[in-house]
């Protein structure tokens, strides 16, 4: 396997968001689980672009959901998050931990 | 959604398209119409949208092409690139774009304010089921038996036959008692505007024959009564006196026809127009009208009918169908047409005017244009010698204008969101229908639509320039000649004398408005509008006979109150009539005897308080006196009626017929009291001592001065001590009702000086950007000249001189304009002369001062211009 690709935080987060999510991984909702859980507005589509992004990757998958009980209720496109996506998390988490490592949560700022 | 589509296609734009409806749908609900229409926006709008639609690209998605065409594609991303160009370009002149983009937003903004307030009233449909079905007859009132027989006799042209009437009621059984307005309606009423309750249920038909003691509350009652309560239906109201049970309760959204029971509404009860005690009742006409034609019947088929069988009627019963003022013709006319009224010229009339005003800012911004086209020739020339072809170009160009007016028109649109809300706040209160204005899609559409306009306008000329440029000259031209071309000189004076003249003719309104407001203000109530207060109380809940002791112990508390100067009574008072109120007055016809043919009166019972405390004038005799109290037949005559029934002002001693065999002595001529507002003529007005009269005292006005600030709670006290249950919540002063009368005029004119002043300010800024830019491009020449020994002050005037030239014509042209429009505004004008030659002076005097600075300024900098440093430069 070749070096996997380094995940941005824009794809981390929605990486995450997917996993937390489960079967209602769909892109409003990830849009709104960001919004609510770390503040990042994004809009639909730019969901979407990092998610197909993500998909080319083989981090995550995509599959229609079932079609909602509503008038016109359409099926939602639901992703889940593949096993590659799972090691791509690690992988970066385990990179922030080493950095992190000894470090106080609140540094010391030195002057000049 | 479809343009979600259309970037993105295939499945992904499919479920995208879907999530963006959803999650509006779901906004909508959470946080409003007008935030979830938003933040939808912001979805379509996003950049990411372009960025998904490259992802996806090379996805291998074997079922779709991307693009209907390479050749739409190809388009597409020359557009995309010409937007960014011109993003780009606009960005590098920021005090360029920043101009233009203020003058487009005032422009728009202004613009589509205007238009949300004429598409709500003038333009939507009246929200009921079919509205255009709907008719009403245009007298005010009617007696019910006339009602009666037109309903029998007109079965097959009207599908519902309605009537109602509005009065003002006494609720009772809360804290304070207050006065709730009720329509009486007839059981077609409903089915006529095919309404419904929405909580309940609407009346039975036998609750409109038995005693009814029902009620159905509008949406606002029910909220303000019952804080909303779902329970409320069969929960009581104690309305003058009596127990009633709420029945049902009106839509929120249901907007009660103004022009037949007034704009507020707060209770409906059932008529019973069959009970036989109305069945005689041919002298009280309280009745409003409205009807639903039969499918396939039209106005005027049915109007004709109305006259054939009115004239029926009339040969049957030849007293019975007339009013009072005699003559008498049945008018039917559409609802939304009688609910609109006059406003909708005044409207109509605001809209051009922010019209024109849309256009001096086109001009302004094309003038801009043009200047930065001239600016930019070389590059352009560069361009074209490079390769890049014409249409390229003129494209480029009109994307720069999109660019402006698009944005330009996104801030107007913001900025109208705010001129709305203080349209709502601060407008007359004359306009029907204007409730809730607010903007939305419809008017969003006309905001892009005009944005998209604007930009063709003030963007096609310097485009059509570029496209039609000469290579050879532009270069050449670029290297240096003395001065820029003619052709585009003229254009951009064109542009100046455009706008001056646009100017000329709005200032001319607005002056003549505003002249017309002052005068209007100007005039003499005929009493003293001070310190003094009015309110009205309703006696409805008495029984005739027990009114006249009442009222008595009503004044005698009310003159108890220490600091009371004095207090006054009579059935209304000056300017209670004006605008929507349609309370309980008479009239009555009124012969001098020796002359049979009889005036409409006015006949006001009133106590001896009334004039002292109004503070109006006796020219002759004396006013009513308290020893008059008995029933003694005398009255006291307005100047006017004098005027009008005897042709003489000293009339005392004359004897006065009423209808009904009433005969009235003369004791008095009172100076004209404008009752009907400022700009009504006066009315033949008769006053007669209250004693007499008090079966009419259903109303009951009082009048009071004094200097007290707390007056309004003593009386409201005083009232209470005499019977705790009379609501008091209608206490004003006179200066507030006198106000009140002329809010119109003083919106309308107050917006014209708005725009006129903008309008104003925007020529000044053409002509002088105009100026100063040619004074700019011809610094050579001026350099030349001034090398050749020209003085400063010689290059001064020249410049002045041309501006002022421009000036001139503008003003001409203009001038002619603004004679049309004074000639559409005489009916809104009071009191003065629409062609006053003084005023135009007045304009063109301001114009040419301001053109005058506006040239001065540019001509002063090409005074002081150092020729070695203009020549050198080249």
């Amino acid at each position: 396997m070749t070096e996997p690709k380094r995940l941005s935080d824009v794809e981390q987060q929605a990486l995450l968001a997917v996993w937390r999510l489960g079967d209602e991984a769909w892109g409003a909702n990830i849009r709104d689980e960001l919004a609510g859980v770390t503040g990042r507005r994004l809009s639909i589509s730019a969901v979407y672009v990092t998610l197909v992004r993500l998909e080319k990757g083989g981090l995550v998958t995509s599959d229609f959901g079932e079609p909602e009980n509503v008038r016109g209720g359409k099926a939602k496109r639901c992703f889940q998050i593949a096993a590659d996506g799972v090691i791509a998390l690690k992988r970066s988490r385990e990179q922030f931990d080493r950095l992190w490592a000894g470090l106080d949560a609140t540094p010391e700022w030195r002057r000049g | 959604m479809a343009l979600v589509r259309r970037v993105v296609p295939g499945p992904y734009g499919a479920t995208l398209a879907a999530e963006i409806a959803q999650s509006y749908a779901r906004d909508r609900l959470r946080r409003g119409r007008s935030r979830a229409w938003l933040a939808c926006w912001r979805e379509v709008l996003s950049p990411s949208l372009w960025a998904l639609r490259r992802e996806l690209r090379p996805l291998d998605f074997p079922n779709h092409r991307f693009s209907n065409s390479p050749f739409g594609d190809r388009l597409l991303s020359r557009l995309l690139n010409d937007v960014r160009f011109a993003v780009r370009t606009l960005a590098k002149r920021p005090a360029f774009t920043l101009t233009a983009l203020a003058i487009i937003a005032v422009g728009i903004g202004a613009s589509t304010t205007i238009f949300t307030v004429v598409d709500h009233v003038l333009l939507r449909q009246l929200p009921y089921a079919e509205p255009e079905a709907l008719v009403v007859v245009d007298d005010p009132s009617f007696a019910v038996p006339i009602f009666l027989a037109w309903k029998d006799g007109t079965k097959d042209s009207f599908e519902y036959f309605a009537a109602s009437s509005t009065s003002s009621v006494n609720l009772t059984g809360l804290e304070t008692p207050m006065h709730l307005s009720a329509a009486s309606v007839t059981p077609d009423f409903f089915p006529a505007l095919r309404v419904e309750p929405a909580l309940g249920r609407g009346f039975v038909s036998s609750e409109y024959v038995a005693a009814p003691d029902v009620v159905i509350v509008s949406y606002g009652a029910w909220q303000r009564l019952f804080g909303g309560d779902p329970d409320v239906v069969g929960r009581t109201l104690q309305i003058n006196q009596r127990t009633r049970t709420v029945v049902g309760v009106m839509a929120a959204d249901f907007r009660p026809p103004e022009a037949v029971v007034g704009r507020e509404v707060d209770l409906w009860m059932p008529f019973d127009a069959a009970d036989p005690a109305w069945s005689d009742a041919w002298g009280s006409w309280f009745l409003s009208i409205v009807a639903r034609l039969t499918p396939g019947r039209t106005l005027e088929a049915t109007q004709a009918e109305l006259e054939a069988l009115s004239a029926r009627l009339i040969a049957a019963n030849p007293g019975g169908y007339q009013s009072n003022d005699g003559a008498y013709t049945i008018e039917i006319s559409p609802l939304l047409r009688a609910t609109v009224g006059e406003v909708g010229n005044t409207l109509y009339l605001l809209l051009g005017a922010v019209g024109m005003m849309l256009l001096i800012a086109c001009a302004n911004v094309a003038s801009l244009l043009l200047a930065r086209a001239t600016d930019r020739q070389r590059e352009v020339a560069v361009r074209a010698a490079l390769g890049a072809s014409r249409s390229c170009i003129a494209q480029q160009l009109l994307c720069e204008a999109m660019a402006l007016s698009l944005t330009g028109g996104a801030l107007g649109i913001l900025g109208a969101f705010a001129a709305v809300e203080w349209f709502n706040s601060f407008q007359p209160g004359d306009i029907p229908r204007s409730g809730a204005v607010q903007l939305d899609v419809r008017v969003l559409g006309f905001a892009l639509a005009t944005a998209v306009v604007t930009g063709l306008i003030f963007g096609v000329a310097p485009a059509w320039r570029a496209a039609r440029m000469d290579l050879n000259e532009a270069i050449r031209e670029g290297s240096g000649t003395l001065s820029p071309s003619a052709a585009r000189q003229r254009l951009r004076s064109g542009l100046v004398v455009l706008e001056v003249a646009l100017a000329v003719v709005l200032t001319a309104g607005a002056g003549l408005l505003f002249n017309s407001f002052l005068h209007l203000t100007a005039v003499d109530p005929g009493f003293d509008t001070e310190q003094l207060l009015s309110f009205e109380l309703s006696l409805g809940t008495y029984e005739t006979e027990e009114r006249l002791p009442v009222v008595e112990q009503l004044l005698e508390a009310l003159r108890a109150i220490p600091g009371a100067e004095s207090v006054g009574l009579g059935i209304t008072v000056p300017f209670a009539l004006t605008g929507d109120n349609r309370c309980c007055w008479f009239d009555s016809m009124v012969t001098d005897r020796e002359e049979d043919e009889p005036y409409l009166a006015v006949v006001n019972p009133v106590d001896d308080g009334y004039f002292v405390t109004l503070g109006a004038s006796m020219r002759y005799g004396r006013a009513i006196a308290r020893a008059d109290r008995d029933a003694d037949p005398v009255t006291v005559v307005t100047v006017t009626t004098a005027q009008n029934m005897f042709g003489r002002d000293d009339v005392v001693g004359e004897v006065l017929h009423v209808k009904g065999d009433l005969d009235l002595r003369i004791v008095g001529v009172v100076e004209d009291i404008r009752h009907w507002g400022l700009t009504a003529e006066a009315n033949n007005e008769l006053y007669v001592p209250y004693r007499g009269f008090h079966q009419y005292f259903r109303h009951a006005t009082f009048l009071m001065r004094g200097q007290r600030a707390d007056l309004a709670t003593q009386l409201r006290r005083a009232v209470w001590s005499v019977d705790p249950q009379l609501p008091v919540d209608n206490v004003v002063t006179m200066r507030e009702m006198v106000s009140a009368s002329v809010a119109g005029p003083r919106f309308y004119s107050g917006i014209f000086l708005i725009f006129s002043g903008v309008a104003l300010l925007l020529a000044a800024g053409g002509l002088y950007g105009a100026l100063m830019f040619q004074v700019g491009q011809r610094s050579r020449e001026i350099g030349i000249r001034m090398a050749l020994g020209a003085r400063s002050g010689q290059v001064v005037v020249m410049v002045v001189r041309q501006g002022m030239t421009l000036t001139s014509i503008g003003l001409a042209i203009g001038i002619a304009g603004a004679l049309a429009l004074a000639r559409l505004l005489e009916s809104f004008v009071f009191g003065i002369s629409t062609a006053d030659p003084a005023r135009f002076a007045i304009v063109v005097a301001v114009l040419t001062l301001v053109a005058f600075v506006a040239s001065y300024l540019p001509a002063r900098r090409a005074g002081k211009s150092d020729p070695l440093i203009s020549l050198r430069a080249e």
